[in-house]
């Protein structure tokens, strides 16, 4: 764990045991995954991580009026030709919600949390408050360092924002939203955006949102649903994104989202489609498509259609899709099946998907991979699964992965 | 804040918390009052939340139609996260949203879940070839979670 997430974690810790009686009743979970994974590279060398996950969920089981939520991991390597150590480990998530009202329309949150608000898609070390001043409408408001992985030091960063809205019952929501990332000190990310539901007449819905990226003063993203409900057993949903890559990617840690790489001045525009139909209680089929339309490179389309049955205890699902481009990479045929199948303390399971190029890459024009896995109840608490991977790719001709996986959990209270 | 986001933004912020207030119906104020802490019945599959909400009103003012887990639902689930994540909260614990919203994770969400593949999680089979193939299509579904967090498995090859 880096030394923020320590002095975070104990920070939310202090900050528990300060808000919280120790009196007071509260529900506890506790949940820890193992995996312990066996995989073998493309020049046969081995490799065995080990991963533990520990979540730790804790409410006020009288009144509901705060939570606490922590999630780590750490993994090691038992087996490894990597130089680095072999040792890595991250604080996920730690922080305390607390409301003094039962209803919560006042939420205040502290610690490492994701903002989930409008424009503001971030995970920050710091605080949010949520003020639902009327059903009808609210505000949020944040502010922290924004938790970035592995870009540079983390003096001088800050985030802030907030979102209000509006609601008109069972007609419209609207939102306006905020968002200023500061890095070293300087503008590093700046967005506003308006977030849209919309329900015009009883069976049509459009939702959606814009973006607007106040540093390239350019918007950086459309993206529109529009759904109708012709009749309970069917949806009707059509869609529209627009991208323009220097406004959206303006702001990146990772050297392959920048316009250099993906193309200057490029826009994508995404329209399509998505049909789906209920069969009957257990069988649903879904047909799509989906136009990607770009400024300078060549057009593409990506249709097909799957269907999904849960019928006497067994789960399957089939999909055949045509991809369709310009370019001869953009031209194959994706299907995928799968089966899961519950019989008392057991599931056992087998998923294969296929890639099949219209042109062969590095001699491979049929890619595939297939898992199976078994999972057992030990008790009612603790469930065990076997899972093995065979893959063929234009990557790794051959690939196979083996995992076991533990899990165990704990509900509690005091 | 920065000046210009201050400027763009500021006069539509006060147009929302000075003018639309005012016309909010006092009789709204029970409607959102029913989200309960936790769904009284635990579900095990993506519901349809029609078949036992027989009302059309209430949940965040928002016909409940609307919330039936249909597949163009699942996968446009964050526009309705980000305004109603209130009412999301009733029957998903955190730890469900964090198994693929993580940060800084090195296993992929159909690698925690190996056995649920009737969940369509992202990513599934081996993905290494073909992520060059969906990246270049669309880079805007890769950089929601990938552009500036949980990108540690992406930094191995991109610098």
């Amino acid at each position: 764990m880096i030394s923020a997430g320590r002095t975070l974690l104990l920070f939310v810790i202090v900050a528990q045991i300060v808000v919280i009686p120790r009196t007071a009743p509260a529900e506890i979970n506790v949940t820890s995954k193992t995996y312990l994974r066996f995989y073998h590279d493309a020049r046969d060398n081995a490799y065995a991580p080990l991963y533990e996950y520990v979540e730790l969920e804790s409410r006020d089981q009288e009144h509901g009026r705060w939570d606490f939520y922590l999630s780590s991991w750490w993994g090691h390597d038992l087996q490894t030709l990597g130089e680095d150590s072999r040792n890595r480990d991250e604080l996920t998530y730690a922080y305390l919600r607390y409301s003094p009202y039962q209803d919560k329309h006042v939420l205040l949150s502290a610690g490492r949390h994701f903002i989930f608000e409008g424009v503001t898609a971030e995970l920050i070390d710091g605080v949010s408050a949520r003020w639902e001043i009327t059903p009808l409408n609210g505000v949020t408001l944040f502010g922290g360092v924004p938790v970035i992985t592995d870009f540079d030091q983390r003096g001088g960063d800050s985030a802030y924002g907030g979102r209000i809205y509006q609601r008109i019952p069972s007609t419209a929501e609207v939102g306006l939203s905020l968002l200023s990332e500061r890095n070293d000190g300087a503008r590093f990310r700046e967005e506003a955006g308006v977030d849209l539901w919309l329900l015009p007449l009883r069976r049509v819905e459009v939702k959606g949102h814009s973006f607007y990226n106040t540093i390239t003063s350019g918007w950086s993203e459309h993206a529109y649903i529009l759904r109708i409900f012709p009749a309970k057993t069917l949806t009707v949903t059509g869609s529209y994104n627009r991208t323009s890559y220097n406004d959206a990617f303006s702001t990146r840690t990772l050297s392959v989202f920048s316009p250099d790489f993906l193309g200057k001045d490029e826009t994508l525009t995404k329209a399509g489609g998505m049909v789906e139909y209920r069969i009957s209680d257990a069988v649903t089929g879904v047909v799509d498509y989906n136009n990607y339309s770009y400024k300078t490179m060549g057009d593409a389309g990506y249709y097909g259609a799957r269907v999904s049955a849960v019928l006497a205890g067994i789960s399957t699902g089939a999909s055949v899709h045509r991809m369709e481009g310009d370019v001869e990479r953009l031209r194959y045929i994706e299907t995928r099946f799968y089966t899961a199948a519950d019989v008392p303390s057991w599931r056992f399971s087998i998923d294969a998907i296929n890639q099949n190029y219209d042109q062969a890459y590095n001699g491979v024009r049929n890619a595939y991979s297939v898992n199976g896995t078994a999972r057992y109840a030990l008790s009612e608490s603790m469930t065990s699964s076997l899972s093995a991977d065979y893959s063929k790719t234009p990557d790794f001709t051959r690939n196979t992965t083996v995992m076991v996986n533990l899990v165990y959990n704990f509900k509690g209270g005091r | 804040m920065p000046a210009e986001a201050l400027r763009r933004g500021l006069p539509a912020l006060l147009f929302f918390l000075i003018f639309l207030p005012g016309i909010s119906p006092k009789s709204s104020f029970a409607l959102e009052r029913k989200i309960p802490e936790s769904h009284p019945i635990e579900l095990t599959t993506a519901p349809r939340c029609t078949e036992c909400h027989t009302d059309d009103t209430g949940l965040t003012l928002k016909p409940i139609a609307t919330f039936n887990h249909s597949a163009d639902f699942i996968s446009g689930h964050r526009f309705y996260a980000a305004q109603t994540s209130r009412l999301c909260n009733a029957c998903h614990r955190v730890s469900f949203c964090t198994d693929c919203h993580a940060y800084k994770d090195e296993l992929k969400p159909s690698e925690k879940y190996p056995g649920s593949p009737e969940r369509w999680l992202p990513h599934r089979g081996d993905y290494l070839y073909q992520h060059r193939i969906d990246g270049r299509l669309d880079p805007t579904s890769c950089y929601r979670c990938h552009g500036t967090q949980n990108n540690r498995a992406c930094k191995r090859c991109h610098k």
